[in-house]
């Protein structure tokens, strides 16, 4: 900020103490009176309007260059600061006549109804009083418990006024004293009701009774103006403020002068290339305010004493009050306004407020956000960025010995070729754009102790985000590495915190800036420092998907693999690089050969001169738990994993060894027992081999995965003829009211549950048909086994059966008048057909026919003659689709419809 | 039941006719569950068109509950973390918020990290998986395994000198909860139970040394001793790891604990649903879970939804007959749910109501009830305003008499004068069936069902309120009597158990979704709830009784009206919290702000460049 060129000349400099940084320790509320406001203002503000023919500001207007520039090309006039740099300047507005304050009337119709309106004093009685003040003054400060002994005080007072008569004598003075009330509806304002006094208002209604009008309410209530209270609260004593919980003298409460804010809070913007002015909505309610402020001047100094009316100060309160709080309602809506303008407090609350949106929450720089995409080749501690990311964000290295060439070769690389820079800053604080200076200059002239901010580079700490951000784990932060092409990438063990897929999600980057912050991310945020959740310490950063599945099918009983096969496996754990000490191979003669189990093996512990033994054993989820499982180690299904010293013993690895949300898998045990980097690190050799094992070996879905055999379909339609048998059999006991209820329940309930019973008992007889039923490479069957993607439910609802549908605990409500749908008559709950649903078309796909069917009684009532018998004869064969059209179908529909409505 | 069908004389549309009619009788499903939403097709052979229809319906209604929690657990999750936000743990390993007053004494009370623990139930150490290790890593070659006797000598030894158990401790045969078992004492009994277990394998394998203990043993016992037994290093690295795990396992001082608890306990309000379920073993008793409920745990509601009092009866009682007794002494019984008749009996002197008591339904249901205790009932009940004797004077304000004909009938006689005694009568009338004779007002239902564990004795559920009363009924074993809503409990039995029903509704409603959250989480928000002496819920009021500052109030909700309030009280501000903190950019005063690093700088001698003092 430069300082104007009239600056006073001192033969010596002032000593100015240098005391360090300092740091805001505390914060105290207070209020301003009128005359704090003016001696914090710079120009005093009358006029009501913006700017001149020339476009420049009035002076003594609202833009008034005084208290800063105008919009963001002008210059202030008391600073010469521009718009970036001038802070603003306050103005001050004199009301004519004393107003409300919006935000305080509460506290100023509490104030008065503990006072008396005449004397200023405090209603209670001495003793009382002297009580309440000693509780007030006591040392245990809690702002809370003030406020209660406040809220009984004024109850106090309230209470003894509200009873009759001589309660509200003062004691001080002798006045009597009435209610005190904001009034509610139209303008702002304190109600004052003395009415109860001497029978006051029996009198007045008694007087008017005879007379014809109506009888109605008679109303002896004035309101108290802002000046009467004003003087009120001049009167008032300390003690009595101490007591009422009020920190300042009362008389602030009411507003008698403005303090116009500065103009860099509320700029104008300039549209239409300079020519139109938009005014911000603060202006705009400043200019009402001095307008309604002229208007109830003008009255004051008015002679005519029959045009006074007073009205123009209950706009001046009006407007003064939106100018606050712009929520406050008033009973003039004859214009309603397409949006209101918004006052101080539309800004500071919401979530869109100062508060929610600029205080606890910024935007911030050094931010970047885009599509995200896996590969399981990098390290889980690792992201890929992109180059082109990697060159708009930067980190400010500090120049030193050990770095001073590598940022030399940056600078002179420049902002367009990677790895570069793009900014030198020096140590005054000047800095140097690299775009367009000249930069092997630079490069040569680079001191130890400049920063450079160059591009991002392998091997920086960036903080890895996604929204929405429910725990802790959602931002973590991981090592870079930039490689071509756009989207950000990871390793997919690590989607589970994030609780990210790659269906089109993205996700944010942030850089830290400072050695420090960079060193806490790494050490508080770093993946491998987050393995487990804090929440119940199971395991979260875990294989996912195809890694288990890969997993699950390299540790059958049955796959081996020559010499060949396995070296070419071993290496494709760490990129061939790594030291691999092949165990002996289980078979010998006459060829060797390893089992898959042994590659596993291979996995956790590589080399001999790694020390990892693990031990632990877990029961998988196809452990056999039939009745009679003989020991645990011998399971038929090869489902208990037992690993020592770091050899598989026994069992295919799934979910529960590998997987996460468990205690005691392979990787929270590498956590405790060893330490973080070894179980990161077996989680990376895990994900690399899965890739490209699962890639030769081929893992897919197809449709014979899903088709039931013969015998399924068959014992299928027993399953449910029998299951509908049993629900006709419930359902005629119930109409014979021969049902059994439960208990707490009537009848029909219980059959609706009996009946619900029934059902899923048909779908759970049908999956477990079906699931014993699969051959076992169905590749559903072995996601749901080693527990990747899928359960039996789901298996059986392609295969065998959906089942029933619930809606909202129930089976299907009755949303059309007494049945389901409209396809139903009514009431069809009772069956009143034999169900016979031959003619398996198996709809694949194609709309299967569906049609009402009438109450009453069965087909074979109405009439079995020979004609319908020949009928039934002859057509038992399904016919051909493409005989049918729907257009004769309704037709047969609309036909019964009036066929059953002749039959009544 | 007829049909007309107008169709062409062509043989062709005869035979469609037939074919159609065909479909007709036979593409007939069974109306009674297709009506109601079964579909007996699967995903391969396809659904029909209702199918689908009801299939949509059943997605819809997932897909709503989604959209719709996804809001609410949102705003639950922000007022937890508003209130958690800044209690950490000092260096003196107490838990204290912002203003340094103490909220636990120690986290979680044993001081331990909850992402560390190892074993399902949140205990530190699976002391069983330790065993393995040990036993795995530390061959048992050319040592002898021990005795059981020596085994626990050992184990003694070493733990009372590292202090962990004292020394009289191990015979302390004081019951405790699974939680409140020191570690020394869990120690302690894994090894016992190991032991035991090594007895019994001894003994089937005819080890126990009931020969010649000298005697030299064949190579395979030889082996089989050492498969089963533990030798002395087994049994030294054994402990030692266990003690150097559990020492490390303590929290780190400067941890944000509060932050922690508040995402683990909202982060899983996203995987429970909103819907009911029933409740578990009777079929028709409601009790909200899920996200509902929890909502109203938190909020401190003064009424739930349903409020549900769980009753033992006494030892001796506990028979499906005494369990009727019990419900009826407990259950709101209405005067019209037990009377014969409520007749208006006009005669030439006065007026009256006769009301006639069924005593065979009284007697089948075992209550206990005749014309007098219904007496008491009609004029202990508020708004009837009767009385017993005859009106006394002017002043007397009661309405009416009443007065005992026989054992079952009764008669209410008003007092007031002709013009309105036509009203009078039907009005009482009406409220008479109304009066609760017998149970308690607050009850609305009682259910009786067996215990889960021990399936012959009886035990009531009662909806309703009224802790106090249910408690006091003869019986009930009142000190086994506990609610689910947690005002109630805290005005009958006190703050400490409100704390401890908090803790456990939320443990009950977690896990009945099958998630698992480390009980010290839950511990930490219960007594960040009832620290000052009251429930205060996790809403803007509670906030303003538990914090000072005035910009987290203000950045929470009712901007406005807090800075305006501050204004006028003249508050200070100390920046203390977190929120506070980041509104004015300092950094917390917890975690890595909880020290500061102090540097001695040598001044710079810069040799190259200009001096930046003269420029």
């Amino acid at each position: 900020m430069r300082k104007s060129p009239q600056q006073i000349q001192f033969t010596k400099q002032p000593y100015i103490e240098d005391v360090g940084p300092r740091k805001i320790e505390s914060i105290q509320f207070s209020l301003f009176n009128e005359a704090d406001i003016l001696k914090a203002s710079e120009v005093e503000v009358y006029l009501g309007s913006y700017y001149d023919s020339a476009k420049k500001p009035i002076p003594n207007g609202l833009l008034d260059s005084r208290m800063g520039p105008p919009n963001k090309h002008g210059v202030c006039t008391t600073c010469q600061g521009s718009f970036q740099q001038c802070p603003g300047h306050y103005g001050y507005l004199n009301l004519s006549l004393p107003v409300y304050h919006a935000g305080y009337l509460t506290t100023v119709v509490n104030i008065l109804k503990c006072i008396c309106k005449q004397c200023s004093r405090i209603l209670l009685v001495e003793k009382e009083r002297l009580d309440m003040l000693k509780k007030m003054r006591s040392l245990k400060l809690d702002p809370f418990r003030k406020n209660e002994i406040l809220k009984r005080v004024i109850k106090r007072c309230n209470s003894m006024v509200a009873m009759q008569r001589r309660e509200m004598t003062c004691s001080r003075c002798g006045y009597i004293n009435g209610v005190v009330k904001k009034a509610t509806k139209g303008p702002l304002g304190v109600i004052y009701d003395r009415s109860n006094i001497d029978n006051f208002i029996e009198e007045c209604k008694s007087a008017i009774s005879h007379s014809k009008e109506s009888k109605g309410s008679v109303n002896c209530s004035s309101l108290l103006d802002p000046k009467v209270v004003h003087t009120l609260f001049k009167n008032m004593l300390d003690e009595d403020c101490e007591l009422l919980y009020l920190n300042d003298r009362p008389d602030k409460l009411i507003i008698t002068s403005i303090s116009v804010p500065p103009t860099v809070i509320r700029p104008s913007v300039l549209v239409d290339g300079g020519t139109q002015s938009n005014e911000n909505d603060i202006t705009e309610r400043l200019k009402c305010i001095i307008r309604a402020n002229a208007t109830v001047r003008q009255e004051l100094t008015e002679t005519n004493p029959l045009n006074k009316s007073l009205a123009s100060w209950v706009d001046l309160q009006t407007e003064v009050a939106q100018y606050i709080n712009s929520d406050i309602r008033v009973a003039q809506s004859s214009m309603p306004a397409a949006k209101p303008l918004s006052g101080f407090i539309q800004r500071l609350k919401g979530k869109q407020g100062r508060f929610r949106s600029n205080l606890s929450g910024k935007r911030s720089e050094y931010t970047g956000r885009t599509v995200i995409s896996p590969d399981p080749n990098l390290k889980i501690t690792e992201v890929a960025i992109p180059i082109l990311m990697a060159q708009i964000l930067t980190y400010p290295e500090i120049v030193s010995r050990h770095n001073i060439e590598k940022l030399r070769q940056c600078v002179r690389n420049g902002p367009d070729k990677y790895p570069g820079a793009k900014l030198i800053k020096q140590t005054d604080g000047s800095d140097i754009s690299l775009q367009y200076a000249s930069r092997k200059r630079c490069a040569d002239d680079l001191i130890y102790g400049y920063t450079v901010e160059r591009h991002l580079q392998d091997g920086d700490i960036v903080l890895f985000n996604r929204q929405p951000s429910l725990h802790r784990m959602s931002m973590m932060s991981h090592r870079a590495r930039i490689m071509p092409w756009r989207t950000l990438r990871f390793n997919e063990s690590v989607c589970n915190p994030y609780n990210a897929d790659f269906d089109g999600d993205e996700m944010n980057m942030h850089v830290p800036q400072t050695e420090e912050a960079r060193t806490e991310a790494l050490m508080l945020m770093g993946v491998q420092n987050n393995l487990c959740t804090p929440k119940n310490g199971e395991i979260l950063v875990a294989s996912t998907q195809d890694f288990l599945t890969s997993s699950f099918l390299i540790t059958r009983k049955d796959t081996f693999y020559d010499r060949a096969s396995f070296s070419l496996m071993c290496s494709y754990m760490g990129d061939a690089m790594d030291r691999v000490d092949l165990p002996t191979p289980a078979l010998v003669k006459p060829v060797e050969l390893w089992t898959g189990k042994q590659l596993f093996s291979v996995l956790i512990r590589p080399h001999a001169k790694m020390r990892v033994y693990v031990s632990l054993t877990v029961k998988e989820k196809n452990y056999d738990k039939s009745k009679n499982p003989g020991p645990e180690t011998l399971c038929q299904k090869d489902g208990f994993v037992y690993f020592r010293n770091s050899e598989l013993i026994s069992g295919q690895v799934g979910k529960v060894t590998l997987g996460n949300g468990n205690k005691d898998g392979l990787y929270a045990i590498l956590l405790r027992d060893y330490n973080a980097h070894a179980a990161a690190a077996c989680m990376n050799r895990l994900a690399k081999l899965s890739a490209r094992w699962i890639g030769n070996h081929g893992f897919s879905i197809g449709i014979d995965d899903v088709q039931p055999g013969e015998t399924l379909s068959g014992t299928k339609e027993q399953i449910v003829q029998a299951g509908y048998g049993k629900a006709d059999d419930l359902i005629n006991k119930f109409n014979r009211g021969e049902l059994q209820s439960l208990p707490g329940l009537d009848a029909s309930q219980t059959l609706e549950s009996e009946i619900s019973n029934e059902l899923n008992e048909i779908r759970e007889n049908t999956g477990k048909e079906c699931m014993s039923s699969l051959h076992w490479r169905n590749s559903p069957l072995i996601m749901s086994q080693c527990g990747s993607k899928g359960s039996p439910i789901n298996i059986s609802q392609m295969v065998a059966c959906v089942g029933q549908q619930i809606v909202g605990g129930h089976r299907a409500p009755n949303g059309f008048i007494d049945r389901s749908l409209p396809h139903f008559p009514k009431y069809s709950r009772t069956p009143s057909w034999p169900s016979k649903c031959n003619g398996n078309w198996g709809g694949r796909g194609r709309l299967k026919l569906q049609f009402g069917s009438w109450s009453g009684k069965g087909w074979k009532g109405w009439g079995a003659d020979s004609y319908t018998k020949h009928l039934h004869e002859k057509l038992r064969l399904p016919p051909h689709p493409s005989q049918i059209s729907p257009f004769h179908i309704i037709k047969m529909a609309n036909a019964s419809e009036e066929a059953r409505a002749q039959a009544g | 039941m007829r049909w007309s069908i107008h169709v062409g004389d062509s043989s062709f549309y005869k035979d469609f006719v037939e074919i159609t009619i065909h479909i007709l009788i036979t593409f007939v499903f069974h109306l009674l569950v297709q009506a109601k939403g079964f579909v007996q097709n699967s995903f391969y052979t396809g659904l029909s068109a209702v199918e689908f229809f009801f299939h949509t319906m059943g997605g819809r209604e997932g897909l709503v509950d989604t959209a719709v929690k996804t809001a609410d657990t949102g705003y639950m999750s922000r007022r937890l973390m508003k209130t958690l936000e800044d209690l950490y743990i000092h260096y003196d390993n107490t838990v204290r918020n912002a203003s340094s007053c103490i909220i636990q004494f120690m986290y979680g009370d044993d001081g331990m990290d909850p992402s560390q623990m190892e074993a399902k139930d949140g205990q530190p150490l699976n002391f069983d998986r330790l065993l393995m290790k040990a036993k795995a890593t530390c061959p048992a070659i050319e040592q002898k395994s021990m005795s059981t006797d020596e085994i626990y000598q050992k184990t003694l030894e070493v733990l009372v000198d590292h202090g962990i158990v004292s020394e009289g401790e191990e015979n302390n045969k004081v019951p405790q909860l699974a939680e409140q078992k020191s570690f020394g004492q869990s120690l302690l009994e894994f090894v016992c139970k190991k032991m035991k277990s090594l007895e019994e394998t001894q003994k089937r394998l005819k080890l126990d040394g009931e020969e010649d203990a000298d005697a030299c043993l064949e190579s395979d016992e030889n082996v089989a001793l050492n498969a089963s037994g533990l030798t002395s290093k087994q049994l030294e690295v054994f402990l030692r790891t266990c003690l150097a795990r559990y020492n490390s396992k303590k929290i780190e001082s400067g941890t944000a604990i509060g932050a922690i608890g508040a995402q683990s306990i909202g982060e899983p309000g996203t995987q429970m649903t909103l819907k009911t379920f029933h409740f578990a073993g009777v079929a028709s008793m409601n009790v909200t879970l899920g996200v509902p409920r929890i909502k109203e745990i938190i909020d401190a509601s003064k009424d739930i939804k349903t409020p549900i009092i769980d009753a033992k009866l006494e030892r001796n009682n506990d028979d499906a007959k005494s369990a009727i007794v019990v419900k009826g002494r407990i259950e709101k019984t209405l005067l019209g749910q037990v009377a014969k008749s409520v007749k208006i009996v006009m005669s030439s002197r006065r007026a009256s109501i006769v009301v006639t008591l069924d005593m065979k339904v009284i007697q089948a249901s075992l209550l206990s009830i005749d014309a007098y205790s219904v007496k008491q009932s009609i004029l202990q009940t508020k708004g009837l305003k009767l009385k017993e004797k005859e009106k006394e004077n002017e002043k007397d304000k009661a309405k009416g008499q009443v007065k005992v004909l026989n054992t079952s009938k009764l008669e209410v006689i008003p007092f007031v004068d002709k013009k309105n005694l036509h009203f009078e009568l039907h009005s009482l009338k009406n409220r008479l069936p109304t009066v609760v004779v017998k149970g308690i007002n607050t009850v609305e239902r009682v259910v009786i069902s067996n215990e889960k564990e021990h399936k012959e004795r009886c035990q009531l559920f009662v909806e309703g309120t009224g802790l106090l009363a249910v408690m006091g009924t003869e019986g009930i074993d009142g000190s086994k009597t506990i609610s689910n809503n947690i005002q109630e409990v805290y005005r009958t039995l006190g703050i400490e158990v409100a704390r401890r029903l908090i803790i456990d509704e939320i443990k009950k409603i977690v896990e009945a979704y099958g998630i698992t959250i480390d009980i010290r989480h839950m511990m930490l928000l219960a007594e960040i709830m009832t620290y000052k002496g009251e429930i205060l819920g996790i809403t803007r009021f509670g906030m303003q009784k538990m914090k000072e500052s005035v910009l987290m109030l203000a950045s929470f909700e009712k901007t406005a009206d807090h800075l305006f309030n501050a204004s006028v009280n003249g508050r200070v501000d100390k920046i203390e919290g977190v929120s506070e903190c980041i509104i004015m950019g300092i950094p917390m005063q917890f975690g890595t702000g909880l020290l500061k690093v102090r540097q001695s700088m040598p001044p710079v001698e810069l040799k190259y460049g200009p001096d930046p003092i003269i420029s």
